[in-house]
């Protein structure tokens, strides 16, 4: 990794402000080169991995080079001035390596002003107002979380067997993407930082709107091109919202009491794909074949929606059954509504035009409530956090209520349509169920959720002086302990597929055996000397 | 003012170095295409690229060859908790998300993808004429394979014969006719049996002049073309010496995967190697497990799954005094210690009844229950050569003498037992009418070829569904056999839901 950071920076005081300017240049190069080689079965463990060629099975080595650059023009421009202005302007022209040629550099500017209003004569009245301060900001940032060589055509090892013995070949693995370039995000912020009663009460309030272009995103290809996937920039989201934040401290004292409060809204919105086309995807595991797409970017949208059946519960004895190639015609069958044909009215029959928008990943708001209260040698902390309005897609609940014997079951299985227990939503259990991406999977997973909790006695220093001790506290803590949520899963907080710079931003509130955040307890003694 | 005159040019002089960059990519240890093809080795390379996809469990390891056996009368379902995406395919109840189009439809495509960057890789490099032309010759022959796969399963297809430098320029294509896939396949097939060579060093998984002859004469079967059919069949019988071709003479040969490399009987093979695998499921293949049998013990291998499982019908009309029964299935095994009856196989898994044996009973080096083994998967062998030409001549009302010698020579074969011969299957008598030879013949095939991923695409091309699966002589009775839709499967949803233009999909779906 090599990093060069080169500027110039300039200060001139103009008499009603002062200027400040910065411009520079700086490059930076990652090499990162990767060397494994493996072996089983080692005549002693003694020599660790300073003996491969003691191991009597000999596994194939594996070795790659990656190499990036960026390179940077920059210059910041801050002006304050009035004692209570302050405007600053910047600009970037970066380059990437990791982009098409053509494509590699893009500027990006932005400007904000700030204004203190508490500083202005009419304001001096108003004595329990400390700080008063107006922002307001645009500016572009670029987004280039992609890993090196994603634009080129490239051919991937591949083995084939001739006369019982492997030969090394290769085959088509990537295709090249002439165009892709920087993903642009442009974001307007408005807000006020406000502070009251001798800073007793902090109080920041915004409100942004951010508007992504070009998203980088790994666009599942038509099959028959023979590629996977393609990393292309596609279309624009919009993301906007309030943010909330209260810090007071209400009572001061004996005791004394802090808190903290913030509250944030969020909404996700698709502006635009190519051509104004769906893109279907699944995120499943990749042993549940046949699951179909189970979400969609659609216009109009938020990003990572749900996308399948409507699920009407069980077929009854004597029910009429809709007709469809691979859905379930008898008592206890899951039953699916008829939305649609092709031409978007009911058709009398189930397929795959009735598959529509069945969730929302994203949470209407979420909040945390922050506490800390003191009194003589005690201190009580605890932290509540939670979300609202979110759906989450349970993949897990995907594979045990198949109800098709292949795997365990949940307890729902206990309450499953049978010719006696006919008044269940739960269908009958049957082999040979076809898994299809339903209602019947997605929850709610609005929680509310006790995240923290502690409490601790700091024994009196005139105690602790005798024995030598400059501080004794002796606390227990709680972490996860109590959480209000009717999601059926382990943990309502999620997380999977949800890592990378390409799936990251568009699997949202999957849950398949996410690992679920332990319930802990700890009780603990801090001893300074 | 000379101070920051003196900072600009230090600033210069640092940055001079490095922001001449162009930011280009020169990966190194990654494979560019147009820089990759210098010499006709490079070309080969390619060219095999190919075959790891056709050795994978998504195609000639279980999804694609699963599919057509249980499509068809031969196989049924055993174990009814295996996953739905077969027993769809096997009940004739497909939905257009089916696990089983979903992976080897890509994979097919991958197939021919390999192929046509192979082509033009080999059109770049373009010298020595004569060898170049060889490997396009064997990527056609590829590229024919795969899609007379596909047009069989799906009819009408996105049909694309040029490497893809941009998807852009096929995310809007339209499917093209079955005839113009199959007049396409012919182009390829001809251009292979021109420029292939007679022989592969003995191989027998990659093609030569016989192989492309014998695809044709199978693809012109396929259309009724029966003198066309007759035609590279025949070509294919005169010239066997040349190309190493006969038929075994114990037909338990054939299935013996310690005997299967460069085998005088095959004409076309897969080859997969025992215990080895490589990423996204290359050289991987169940079929040896998923026909064989729970709960068993054999010499040479242990507890399969029983999924793909023949109707108790198959074995019990099926003569027992053919050999070739015996070496097609499995009626007796080890079950718990004891040899037993096939009544006590699978007895929690509902298939108590005789399984296949032509993967499971000698699969050579394997993980344990049959998985990963050392197959060759036989996709063509000179036994179907001799019965396309007898069903071609009878077709054409040809010479009676020369139909029987074909069918046979199949027949003398199969009273072999082991080295013992015996009376049965006795030789076809002259004075059939064509009607009763075409009936035999069918047979024939149904019995010869059984299990060997044959049985579906002769029921299609026949069109015996309403027959086979609704008839009174039904091995495997399917009443929701519905031949205006059932010949063809539903084109994967997730292909139409990215590209309307591939509309409508197929009738009934």
């Amino acid at each position: 990794m090599l990093l060069s950071e080169n500027y110039l920076t300039y200060n001139k005081d103009l008499g009603i402000g002062e200027l400040n300017v910065v411009a520079g240049y700086s490059y930076q190069q990652s090499i990162q080169e990767r060397w494994a080689a493996r072996g089983q079965t080692f005549v002693t463990d003694a020599s660790l991995f300073w003996d491969l060629d003691g191991s009597s099975t000999w596994l194939s080595p594996s070795s790659s080079l990656d190499e990036w650059e960026l390179a940077s023009w920059y210059t910041r421009l801050n002006f304050a001035f009035l004692d209570r202005f302050v405007a600053t302007f910047t600009a970037r022209y970066d380059g990437s390596s990791t982009f098409s040629e053509n494509n590699k550099w893009a500027f990006f500017p932005s400007g904000a002003v700030a204004w203190d209003m508490s500083e202005e004569a009419f304001m001096q009245g108003a004595g329990f107002i400390s700080q008063w301060k107006w922002r307001v900001s645009y500016g572009l940032t670029g987004n280039r979380a992609i890993n090196p060589y994603q634009t080129l055509a490239r051919f991937g090892n591949v083995f084939t067997i001739q006369d019982g013995q492997p030969i090394n070949a290769v085959a088509p693995a990537n295709v090249a993407n002439n165009n892709l370039t920087w993903e642009t995000t442009g974001q307007f912020d408005v807000g006020a930082d406000i502070s009251l009663f001798n800073d007793r009460v902090n109080v920041v309030v915004d409100y942004y709107r951010m508007e992504t272009n070009d998203l980088l995103f790994s666009v599942p290809l038509p099959e028959y091109s023979g590629f996977g996937t393609q990393l292309k920039n596609v279309g624009s989201v919009e993301n906007k919202g309030f943010e909330f934040t209260l810090n007071a401290v209400p009572v001061q004292g004996l005791l004394t009491w802090r808190t903290g409060l913030n509250v944030s809204t969020n909404r996700n919105k698709i502006l635009e794909l190519p051509d104004g086309v769906d893109i279907l995807y699944s995120s499943g595991p990749g042993h549940m074949v046949g699951l179909g797409q189970t979400q969609v970017l659609r216009v109009g949208h938020p990003v990572g929606s749900f996308f399948g059946f409507l699920y009407d519960g069980v077929y009854q004895e004597g029910e009429e059954f809709l007709p469809g190639g691979g859905f379930e015609q008898e008592a206890g069958g899951e039953r699916f509504r008829d939305v649609s044909g092709s031409d978007d009215v009911p058709d009398g029959q189930l397929n795959n035009d009735d598959r529509v928008i069945i969730g929302n990943p994203h949470p209407d708001f979420i909040w945390g409530w922050d506490n800390n209260i003191e009194f003589k040698g005690f201190d009580l902390n605890f932290f509540v956090q939670g979300s609202q309005g979110n759906d989450l897609y349970s993949y897990t609940l995907m594979e045990l209520d198949l109800l098709a014997g292949l795997n365990n079951a949940t307890t729902a299985a206990l309450d499953r349509w049978t010719p006696t227990n006919t008044n269940t939503d739960v269908p009958r259990a049957t082999t040979g169920r076809a898994r299809r991406a339903s209602t019947r999977f997605v929850q709610d997973g609005s929680f509310i959720r006790l995240k923290n909790i502690a409490l601790g006695y700091s024994l009196p220093s005139s105690l602790l002086n005798n024995i030598g001790v400059e501080s004794l506290r002796v606390y227990i803590s709680g972490q996860n302990l109590l959480t209000i949520t009717d999601y059926e899963g382990y943990d309502p907080e999620v997380n999977y597929r949800s890592d990378g710079p390409t799936n990251g931003n568009r699997n949202l509130g999957l849950d398949y055996g996410s690992y679920p955040n332990a319930k802990a307890v700890t009780l603990g003694l801090n001893l300074g000397f | 003012m000379k101070k920051i005159f003196l900072l600009s040019l230090i600033l210069v002089a640092l940055t001079a170095t490095q922001s001449c960059t162009d930011l280009v990519e020169e990966p190194v240890g990654l494979l560019a295409p147009e820089a990759f093809f210098q010499s006709v080795a490079d070309v080969e390379t390619a060219v095999l690229g190919s075959y790891a996809y056709i050795a994978s469990e998504q195609f000639y390891g279980r999804k694609l060859v699963l599919s057509l056996q249980l499509r068809s009368d031969m196989c049924d379902i055993g174990d009814r908790n295996t996953p739905g995406r077969r027993q769809q395919v096997n009940d004739f109840n497909m939905d257009s998300n089916n696990g089983m189009i979903t992976a080897f439809w890509p994979r097919a495509y991958q197939i021919i993808g390999a192929a046509n960057a192979a082509i033009a890789g080999a059109e770049q490099v373009g010298e020595p004429a004569g060898q170049i032309n060889e490997l396009i010759a064997e990527s056609r022959f590829i590229r024919a394979f795969a899609y007379y796969h596909l047009v069989r399963v799906f009819g009408d297809i996105p049909y694309i014969d040029f490497a893809i430098d941009d998807p852009e320029s096929v995310s809007a294509i339209g499917k093209t006719p079955e005839s113009e896939v199959y007049t396409n396949i012919i182009a390829d097939l001809e251009f292979a049996k021109t420029n292939l060579p007679d022989e592969q060093d003995g191989l027998r998984t990659r093609p030569t002049k016989g192989t492309a002859a014998a695809y044709l004469s199978s693809v012109h079967m396929t259309l009724s073309n029966w003198q066309d059919a007759y035609n590279e069949a025949k070509y294919v019988i005169d010239n066997s010496g040349t190309f190493g071709y006969r038929l075994m003479d114990d037909f338990a040969t054939l299935w013996d995967a310690t005997q299967h490399d460069g085998l005088a009987e095959h004409i076309f093979a897969v080859d997969f190697a025992g215990n080895l695998s490589g990423p996204n499921n290359q050289n991987t293949d169940w079929m040896a497990p998923i026909t064989g049998i729970r709960s068993v013990t054999l010499p040479n291998v242990n507890a399969g799954w029983s999924v793909s499982v023949p109707a108790f019908s198959v074995y019990d009309t099926w003569d027992a005094r053919d050999y070739r029964r015996r070496a097609s299935m499995i009626d007796s095994a080890f079950v718990d210690g004891e040899w037993s009856g096939y009544e006590l196989f699978a007895p929690n898994h509902g298939s108590p009844r005789p399984h296949i044996g032509k993967y499971f009973r000698n699969p050579g080096t394997h993980r344990g229950d049959g998985g990963r083994s050392d197959n060759n998967y036989v996709a063509f062998r000179y036994a179907e050569v001799l019965l396309i030409a007898a069903e071609a001549l009878n077709e054409l009302g040809g010479s009676e003498g020369e139909l029987l010698g074909y069918l046979n020579e199949i027949r003398a074969r199969a009273r072999n037992w082991n080295g013992a011969m015996t009376d049965f299957p006795a030789d076809v008598a002259a004075g059939l009418s064509q009607g009763e030879m075409r009936d035999l013949i069918m047979e024939e095939r149904r019995l010869e070829l059984a299990f060997e991923f044959k049985r579906w695409y002769d029921i299609k091309r026949r069109d015996m569904g309403v027959e086979v699966f609704n008839g009174p002589n039904s091995l495997e009775p399917h009443p929701t056999f519905d031949p205006t839709r059932d010949y063809y499967f539903p084109i994967p949803q997730d292909e139409i839901d990215r590209n309307e233009n591939l509309l409508p999909q197929n009738p009934g779906y």
